[in-house]
């Protein structure tokens, strides 16, 4: 009778002790990083990312270019992840109506699809794969419409902040015919990824 | 203590149906455990990262960039102060900027005496409000909605007396005014708990207006009134150094 007392005891302590071991975890915090759906293959399927240029600040601040670069036409970009596969939408603009001067006016929009896929095993590196329709419209070069395939590199610092640039082959027809341009990577871009 | 001596004092065929289930019980609580504990979020209020309920900012850009001789090139950005006012998940947002400058030259030439005065003013404002997202307990990231405003008045004026004793006046004025509005987004990084650096990027849609006109010796002369319309991406190439209170 005595063997079954002392299961039972232990017994209860290893249920007690999981209980209080489970109050524990529970951490309030502010800053919802952790992923929402377990079966998500990446951290960043099922989330939204925003982009913004940020070329012409470190540009300022870095000093290996020591003229004032002028950044490319993308400026924002905006990012629908779903499981494996984004939706994305990029924009610049420069258009004023007031300055005819201004030799700098464009308007640049894209819509495509992208895919991003780990290079680290921690996946803070990674490479993206994207097929863009662009359309850029610009003063003097008049416009220029077609496909772009681009490559990108990513570095997540955490998994709401990353750092990228990506690199584009355009084929598209502008105003005077047939134009292929291969655009290297000159432009950073940071993140913000949103749940 | 209680409870456990009333489960040792259970007897027969109560005592084992109750080890029974419990032993039954225990791997389900063991499987509850080795599940991800879902991380309890809160709803996030200003307090949580600025701690003050205002902050002032200056763009410090040039002086950065002066002090490493890092870019000569001034920074375009129209604002110079911003201020912000935080209520509990919003906040009030301003910025200003303006100059004055009013100079005064003499000129001799070919014997004519030559007076010029020249006023300039320029004014920029906007109003906003915007909400937080914080990314980390260091990085916020804000989005918002500003409304512009700005003029630029600029007079010129030319006294010229000439050897002969005539004397000629020449007056020139120029007044543009702008307003416009646009999505902003900001990100923060904070340096301590008073202190902080952040940068912007927005989309503004602005009109604007321009008049100017010409008098000589009193014969008035005004230009027809040019309008235009912006759309401008304006990216992130201002740093502000803010100061919480």
């Amino acid at each position: 009778m005595k063997k079954w007392h002392v299961i039972q005891l232990f017994v209860f302590i290893a249920v007690a002790s999981n209980a209080v071991g489970q109050q524990d975890t529970s951490k309030v915090s502010v800053y919802a990083e952790e992923d929402l759906y377990e079966d998500d293959p990446y951290f960043w399927s099922n989330t939204k990312e925003i982009g913004i240029n940020i070329t012409p600040l470190l540009s300022r601040f870095v000093p290996f270019n020591l003229g004032d670069r002028q950044p490319g036409a993308l400026g924002f970009q905006w990012k629908r992840y779903y499981a494996k596969r984004a939706f994305r939408f990029g924009l610049g603009a420069n258009i004023t109506g007031f300055d005819q001067t201004n030799d700098n006016r464009f308007l640049f929009l894209s819509f495509g699809l992208e895919r991003r896929y780990p290079i680290s095993k921690d996946k803070k590196l990674t490479y993206s794969s994207s097929w863009d329709a662009v359309l850029q419209v610009q003063v003097e070069e008049e416009f220029l419409a077609g496909i772009a395939k681009g490559y990108g590199i990513e570095y997540h610092f955490t998994k709401r902040i990353f750092a990228g640039t990506q690199a584009q082959m355009i084929l598209g027809s502008g105003a005077n015919g047939p134009h292929i341009e291969f655009r290297l990577p000159t432009d950073i871009f940071i993140h913000v990824r949103l749940y | 203590m209680g409870l456990v001596n009333s489960l040792l004092t259970f007897s027969g065929g109560v005592q084992k149906l109750a080890i029974l289930l419990i032993v039954c019980l225990a791997p389900l609580c063991l499987k509850a455990q080795t599940k991800k504990p879902k991380k309890e979020t809160k709803s996030y209020k200003n307090v949580d990262y600025y701690g003050f309920r205002n902050d002032i900012g200056i763009n410090v850009t040039n002086v950065l960039a002066s002090v490493f001789s890092l870019n000569g090139e001034k920074d375009p950005n129209p604002f110079s102060l911003i201020y912000r006012r935080h209520y509990k998940r919003t906040s009030l947002r301003l910025g200003t900027n303006f100059t004055y400058k009013k100079t005064r030259q003499q000129e001799f030439t070919s014997g004519d005496f030559l007076l010029r005065d020249l006023a300039v003013s320029n004014g920029s404002l906007r109003v906003g409000l915007e909400k937080h997202l914080p990314l980390s307990n260091k990085f916020m990231f804000s989005y918002g909605f500003d409304l512009l405003g700005g003029l630029s008045l600029e007079k010129s004026e030319v006294t010229e007396n000439t050897i002969n004793g005539v004397t000629n006046f020449f007056s020139a004025t120029q007044n543009a005014y702008s307003t416009g509005a646009g999505p902003v987004l900001r990100f923060d990084f904070k340096l301590s708990d008073r202190m902080f650096l952040s940068t912007e990027s927005a989309i503004y849609a602005t009109r604007q207006w321009m008049t100017s006109s010409v008098s000589i010796n009193g014969v008035r002369s005004d230009d027809p009134t040019r309008a235009g319309f912006d759309l401008v991406l304006s990216l992130p190439q201002s740093l502000y150094f803010n100061v919480l209170f």
